[in-house]
């Protein structure tokens, strides 16, 4: 039978309530349950929790200063919360006869949205000088914390290996997360990564919600599309596609998703060999169209493009890669397409995430919503990226492709410009709105 | 949802702060691409601010969204801080066209703009000795008992591109009558600025006889200032006994150009402002003219002194029904307007104001434009005639057109026109949701100006005068994470107002 823990600390000091020492009595408290909400990062709203309390110390100083502690705690948690240098003040809790062997944890951002961090009881003057607040007339504590209530980490890999470099990787995780749940993302590189190395990285729910197709296993509308040998390329070959009109031509590439997926994100890989021709380019799936997006002449690299959000009435079983290029020319002119990758996104899990520079062994993506006021990307240093990286899990999978190019030269390579291998670690913490 | 991320610039090196989350972005697109971004209160430290308030060079805002691709994106222009929250401003990058203003010659027909050349700008020069006049042509006529001597004493007549312009004077175009002594020349001479490193680029030498045509001279090399100069090559000092206009030089139909293409066109024009701009702020506009159609109308008086290339480019983009901005990549569009819009479907949910009003409807029209002269010019009227049936009314507006040619003085009414024909409506109107033609929904912020909408849901035995609002293209949107709104195209300001709010839940 595991007994209740119900306190909160900066790991220097401590309130709690199930410590008889501490001082600290709670008499009443009733959890908020904190509500979802899409357009917040964290995904779980923030709640304002009131807890109703007696403190008492062996003299009147020692009784002040632990009254004046919970005032103190919630300030440091604000200012945590503004990047000074303050540790995380952290809301741990677990009930009577949990079937968790340590508590959930929240972390403490500061002060209540709307009142005060600390009302004193009614007749406060009329108490001994050892002892404030009863049931009737309690001291009230209010604190603002994270949504959700969060568990252990848990951790899962996949090995490093060449065949991710694209590739769907993917673990599957010991038991089912119920609701949305932080989910840090360690992916594993190479020490001595290639100059001008980037790469868009795709996160979906699971694998059955992500895949990675090669474009020149693709069905072709027209003879201007062709298989073409490249040895750097994903699988030694790409699509390519020679302007023989400026009609919108396509390929179609078969891919895997789970029946239920009605939002894609697409990205292509893709070179435009031109000097002088561009491109557009956009992803159809099924009846869905996307944006025309511009592949100009002016750069001749491949290209990691995503091509948006696609929605769909239907299951998806096909995606296809519309170009028109703006001129004719020969095939030193053509439009390559290496790799179709595309994930759900219409879970919370699935998303897009543009990494413009990858050079150390390992670059992670931490939510930190137990440690930090915001996410941290980093390799060594702080990494420049673009999109949402509060990374979700659900379920008991997740899964991830990371498409990406080195320089002039296809797929994401070492200094010797070997193709490198990937790997991936995914670190959870379970998700809970209310206590257990 | 969308995330908004900074940068120390456009090629995204260095990421100086995640604003995800921490403040809602109201994100705006107009008819010159990604508009505003606003940002405000948002909360920091007092540290944080003034470190933001010091961020270096100009920074590169992105709002992106699931798939990692742009909302909106821009430079950041205004940074307003206080102890403890930051507000952020940042607007299109549009906006690189007016950081430095443009002066160049492109064409100039007519003769107004051209001078008597005196012996200030040539010790040859003896203006005294002629009767010159530009009156719709050069006109050079030696007096009657002026001595002239030989080579020297020259009438003259001065065209002067703009001082320190992009482009100098690559070809004149011109048409002649000469009826001149034996061995008198009529030159066309290039000089630099200061009339200094005289270039003869045309010489005619008269036989005594009336002789007449056309002529395109191309420069060696382009240059300031281009002279037409009458003079005595006989030989010897010469005293003109004739009465004065018998032997005469004219030149009409003139026109100097900077450019040796036979035309000069708005495309080219607006490729090489973008070359311009990117010359002096490479990171703020993309060199690419790649997205620049070509056009086909020759323009001939097109002179820019002082002017700011986004003015410029806006002038040049109504006479052709074209559109230009600066979407994703900071990279110019100039095309026709609505070539590159995407089609949305609404369901009206509240109408709640809808007006109509005659006050700026116009659906007969001309335009004005001048001679080589300067004398104004009207073309003839043009008509809507569905207007015109729909109003049981004639309204007659004209336009002034900035030129001596007929068909760009036309062009310009034709686009006057175009917007003014129909009724204007006033309305404010609600919607939910945003749907492609097949029905699947998209998030509202989507819409872009240039888009078109339709209402699906209006009555549809509406009578015609609330078609330009059941369809039309998209003027303006403001999108705040929560709300969209909405403008119609028109040639006056916000019509209509059409909000949307994302369904909560």
């Amino acid at each position: 039978m595991t007994a209740r823990i119900i306190k909160i600390t900066d790991g220097t000091d401590t309130v709690d309530f199930e410590d008889a020492s501490s001082g600290y009595t709670l008499l009443a408290f009733r959890p908020a349950v904190a509500q979802y909400d899409r357009d917040n990062p964290e995904v779980w709203r923030r709640e304002d929790e009131q807890l109703e309390i007696s403190v008492e110390g062996s003299t009147p100083t020692e009784m002040s200063q632990r009254l004046h502690l919970l005032a103190e705690l919630i300030d440091r948690a604000g200012r945590m919360m503004r990047s000074e240098a303050v540790d995380p003040v952290v809301f741990q809790y677990r009930i009577d006869d949990s079937l968790l062997t340590n508590p959930l944890q929240s972390l403490v951002t500061g002060p209540p949205e709307s009142g005060d961090v600390l009302m004193l009881p009614a007749a406060f003057d009329g108490y001994t000088q050892l002892k404030v607040g009863t049931v009737d007339d309690p001291v009230v504590w209010r604190l603002r914390r994270r949504g959700a209530w969060l568990g252990d980490e848990e951790s899962q890999s996949e090995a490093a290996a060449t065949a991710n470099n694209p590739g769907v990787m993917s673990v599957t995780f010991g038991s089912a997360t119920s609701i949305l749940s932080p989910v840090e993302l360690a992916l594993a590189l190479d020490v001595a990564m290639g100059a001008s190395a980037s790469a868009m990285l795709l996160l979906a729910k699971s694998s059955a919600h992500i895949d990675i197709v090669e474009a020149e296993d693709g069905v072709y509308s027209s003879a201007d599309w062709a298989d073409a040998a490249d040895a750097n390329a994903s699988n030694g070959n790409v699509a390519r596609y020679t302007p023989g009109s400026t009609d919108v031509e396509l390929v179609q590439c078969s891919v895997t998703m789970d029946a239920d997926v009605r939002q894609v994100a697409v990205v292509a890989n893709l070179k435009n060999r031109s000097a002088t021709i561009n491109y557009y380019v956009r992803a159809v799936v099924n009846e869905g169209q996307g944006r025309w997006y511009y592949i100009d002449s002016s750069n001749n690299n491949p290209q990691a493009i995503s091509l948006g959000v696609i929605r769909t009435k239907d299951a998806i079983t096909v995606v296809e890669i519309q170009v028109q290029a703006d001129a004719t020319g020969s095939s030193a002119n053509s439009l390559d397409v290496d790799t179709v990758a595309a994930t759900a996104v219409d879970d919370g899990v699935g998303r897009v995430i543009a990494l413009p520079e990858l050079s150390a062994a390992t670059f992670t993506i931490d939510p930190a919503l137990l440690d930090e006021p915001r996410p941290l990307v980093y390799e060594s240093a702080a990494q420049a990226y673009r999109g949402n990286v509060y990374l979700m899990q659900i379920g008991t999978g997740f899964a991830a492709v990371l498409l990406g190019n080195t320089g002039t030269t296809w797929r994401l390579r070492d200094d010797k410009a070997a193709a490198i291998t990937v790997g991936m670690t995914a670190t959870r913490r379970p998700a809970y709105v209310a206590p257990r | 949802m969308i995330t908004l991320q900074v940068y120390d610039s456009p090629d995204m090196a260095q990421l100086l702060a995640d604003f995800t989350g921490r403040c809602t972005p109201r994100a705006s697109t107009n008819l010159h691409g990604f508009a505003a971004l606003d940002c405000s209160s948002i909360p920091v430290t007092p540290d944080e601010a003034f470190s933001i308030y010091d961020w270096p060079g100009t920074p590169h805002c992105i709002v992106s969204d699931g798939a990692a691709t742009v909302v909106w994106e821009g430079r950041l222009e205004d940074v307003k801080i206080s102890s403890d929250s930051v507000s952020l401003g940042g607007l299109g990058y549009w906006r690189a066209l007016g950081d430095a203003p443009y002066t160049s010659l492109w064409s100039r027909t007519g003769t107004a703009e051209w001078r008597q050349g005196t012996d200030a700008d040539v010790s040859l020069f003896a203006p005294e000795r002629w009767e010159l006049d530009n009156n719709n042509r050069l006109y050079f006529a030696p007096r009657k008992n002026e001595q002239f001597s030989n080579n020297s004493t020259r009438g003259a007549w001065a065209f002067l591109a703009p001082y320190n312009g992009a482009q100098d004077i690559a070809e004149v175009i011109f048409s002649y009558s000469f009826n001149l002594p034996v061995d008198w020349k009529v030159v066309l001479r290039s000089h630099t600025e200061g009339f200094g490193g005289a270039t003869t680029e045309y010489t005619f030498t008269s036989t005594g006889v009336l002789a007449s045509g056309s002529q395109t001279v191309t420069l060696a090399a382009a240059r300031r200032i281009v002279t037409f100069e009458c003079f005595n090559a006989t030989g010897g000092t010469v005293t003109f006994t004739g009465n004065t206009g018998t032997s005469y030089a004219k030149i009409t139909s003139i026109r100097v150009k900077s450019v040796t293409s036979a035309t000069v066109l708005a495309s080219a024009i607006a490729a090489a402002l973008v070359t311009y701009a990117n010359g002096i702020n490479a990171d703020q506009i993309s060199a690419s003219g790649a997205l620049i159609a070509a056009t086909t109308t020759d323009l001939n008086d097109e002179v820019y002194e002082d002017e700011l290339p986004a003015d410029i480019l806006d002038d040049l983009a109504l006479l052709h029904g074209y559109e230009v901005g600066v979407w994703e990549d900071r990279r110019l569009h100039f095309r026709a307007k609505g070539s590159a819009g995407r089609q949305w479907y609404i369901n009206v949910t509240r109408i709640l104001e809808l007006q109509r009003s005659l006050e700026n409807v116009r659906n007969s029209a001309y335009a004005l434009y001048r001679d080589a002269n300067g004398r104004v010019l009207r073309t003839a009227v043009a008509d809507d005639a569905v207007s015109q049936k729909r109003l049981a009314l004639v309204r007659r507006g004209f336009v002034s057109a900035q030129t001596t040619s007929q068909t760009e003085a036309e062009a310009h009414r034709a686009a006057y026109l175009s917007d003014r024909a129909d009724f204007q409506v006033r309305a404010n109107i609600e919607f939910e949701v945003v749907e492609d033609g097949l029905g699947n929904d998209y998030p509202l912020y989507v819409i872009r100006s240039g888009d078109t909408v339709t209402m699906r849901n209006l009555p549809p035995t509406l009578s015609g005068s609330v078609d330009n609002i059941r369809t039309f293209r998209v003027g303006e949107t403001e999108y705040d994470g929560d709300k969209m709104n909405l403008s119609p195209e028109s040639p006056v300001p916000t019509l209509v107002t059409l909000t949307a709010q994302r369904a909560r839940g």
